[in-house]
């Protein structure tokens, strides 16, 4: 007997069809992002980076326009708010801002308020010096934490820093300081980096700032769309219980009814 | 209750996470050295070096040289790899070709901080290094924190390795 389209189970038929269609793209989005992040790891996407203009300005994310940068002999130094350029070359994050840099013909010092970073001419990284934990005790006895405040160098190419008021001098390439008071330095000073550079390096930090991971997850979430996209999933999270509580209600019927039709076609067969 | 209210509070420091400095690397070498550090030695990292410390870490080692500090048989290293996001600063002392102590110095993500424990690091103790250029010794896991995990076996397999590669 065909079922009236007012029945309750037309009804549930209906509601459990349209519902499906409705929550399809919503389940694809939320299946693809959930297996991405489950293999972050795997597929390095909490250190990929989304370079899409659109995606970027959607986030809302701008240029910087902090620039600060040191000139050595052949190179330009910059630091972009978080990051650090070797000319146009993305070197690594930091926390702390720089405070010079500086070139010998045999290598190239940066220095941060607690590090010193000794690089090779070309740009790579030899070793980053923890300079309170090298300095000589008697020097660095001061309760003070030691921050360097200037980096500069001198006719023979030694290095020095000054830090907490006290100056100091290594002369075999940072392995070893000692306390100095030579007045003949040159103490590096920050320098506005060219116009090009600045172009080009605001683009370089803006696609190293939001990571593929964090966009998954928002995807996940639904916060990619603002505050409408997360009511938009908890609503899809709503109507995937209904469909599962749906659908199995409707194959519990359909089974019933076939053990049902078996049961009586067995008896008539019977009797 | 009070019961109750201390195991919230305790999963609620475990939730805040560890991030923390739990010893200087002067206090490390204090504990090996005594009151009087000798200077440290430089190791430059060779290719032959660079290749094996590649294999290791699964990535490119970001330095050329590293600084070490000589002991009775032995050498003592200080070394960082991150874990997910953020470096882990591990002292390793190796004596005689085998981990000699261990521990971590510093850790600064929020999930994987067990992997300070004494019965986590105490598995290292006599670990070497085989041929394949992995731990001769099983490291049980800690649930929770793999990655922390995974980082601090790298330290130690790289320390090893730079302690064969002094020939000394």
């Amino acid at each position: 007997m065909r079922q009236s389209n007012k029945s309750p189970w037309r009804i549930l038929y209906k509601l459990h069809r349209y519902t499906g269609l409705a929550v399809a793209a919503l389940v694809i989005v939320l299946s693809a992002s959930g297996i991405l992040l489950n293999h972050t790891d795997d597929f390095n996407l909490d250190q990929r980076f989304v370079d899409s203009r659109w995606i970027l300005d959607w986030y809302g994310i701008k240029a910087s326009s902090k620039f600060l940068s040191f000139q050595t002999k052949r190179h330009q130094i910059t630091q972009v708010d978080d990051q650090v350029y070797f000319d146009r070359a993305f070197l690594r994050h930091v926390s702390r801002k720089i405070v010079g840099a500086i070139e010998t013909e045999k290598f190239i010092v940066l220095a941060f308020p607690r590090t010193l970073i000794l690089m090779t001419l070309e740009g790579e990284i030899i070793e980053e010096i923890k300079i309170q934990e090298l300095l000589p005790r008697d020097l660095n006895s001061t309760n003070k934490p030691f921050s360097i405040q200037a980096i500069g160098t001198n006719q023979k190419e030694y290095v020095y820093i000054i830090g907490n008021n006290r100056q100091y001098s290594s002369e075999d390439g940072l392995l070893s300081w000692k306390q100095s008071k030579l007045q003949s330095i040159l103490w590096k000073k920050p320098a506005s980096p060219p116009n090009n550079l600045k172009t080009a390096l605001s683009s370089s930090y803006r696609s190293r700032i939001l990571n593929y991971e964090r966009v998954l997850l928002d995807l996940h979430s639904g916060r990619f769309f603002g505050n409408f996209g997360v009511y938009l999933m908890d609503i899809a999270g709503v109507l995937l219980v209904f469909l599962a509580l749906s659908g199995c209600l409707i194959w519990i019927k359909h089974k019933t009814r076939q053990l049902l039709r078996r049961y009586r076609n067995k008896k008539r067969i019977r009797s | 209750m009070y019961r109750r209210l201390a195991l919230s509070l305790m999963l609620l420091w475990n939730s805040v996470g560890h991030s923390a400095v739990y010893q200087t690397s002067e206090e490390f070498l204090q504990g090996i050295f005594g009151s009087v550090i000798p200077a440290p030695k430089i190791l430059w990292i060779t290719k032959p070096i660079k290749q094996k410390a590649t294999k290791i870490l699964s990535h490119r080692i970001g330095f050329l040289r590293t600084r070490y500090w000589e002991t009775d048989g032995g050498t003592v290293w200080i070394l960082e790899e991150i874990g997910k996001t953020k470096p882990i600063t591990v002292g390793v002392a190796v004596t005689n070709g085998h981990i000699g102590k261990i521990k971590v110095l510093a850790f600064r993500e929020s999930r994987g901080w067990e992997v300070k424990q004494e019965f986590f690091t105490e598995q290292f103790f006599q670990a070497g290094l085989n041929q394949h250029l992995k731990l001769d010794k099983n490291i049980d896991g800690i649930s929770g924190a793999t990655l922390s995990v995974r980082a601090l076996k790298k330290i130690a397999r790289l320390a090893l390795l730079f302690d064969k590669s002094l020939n000394r």
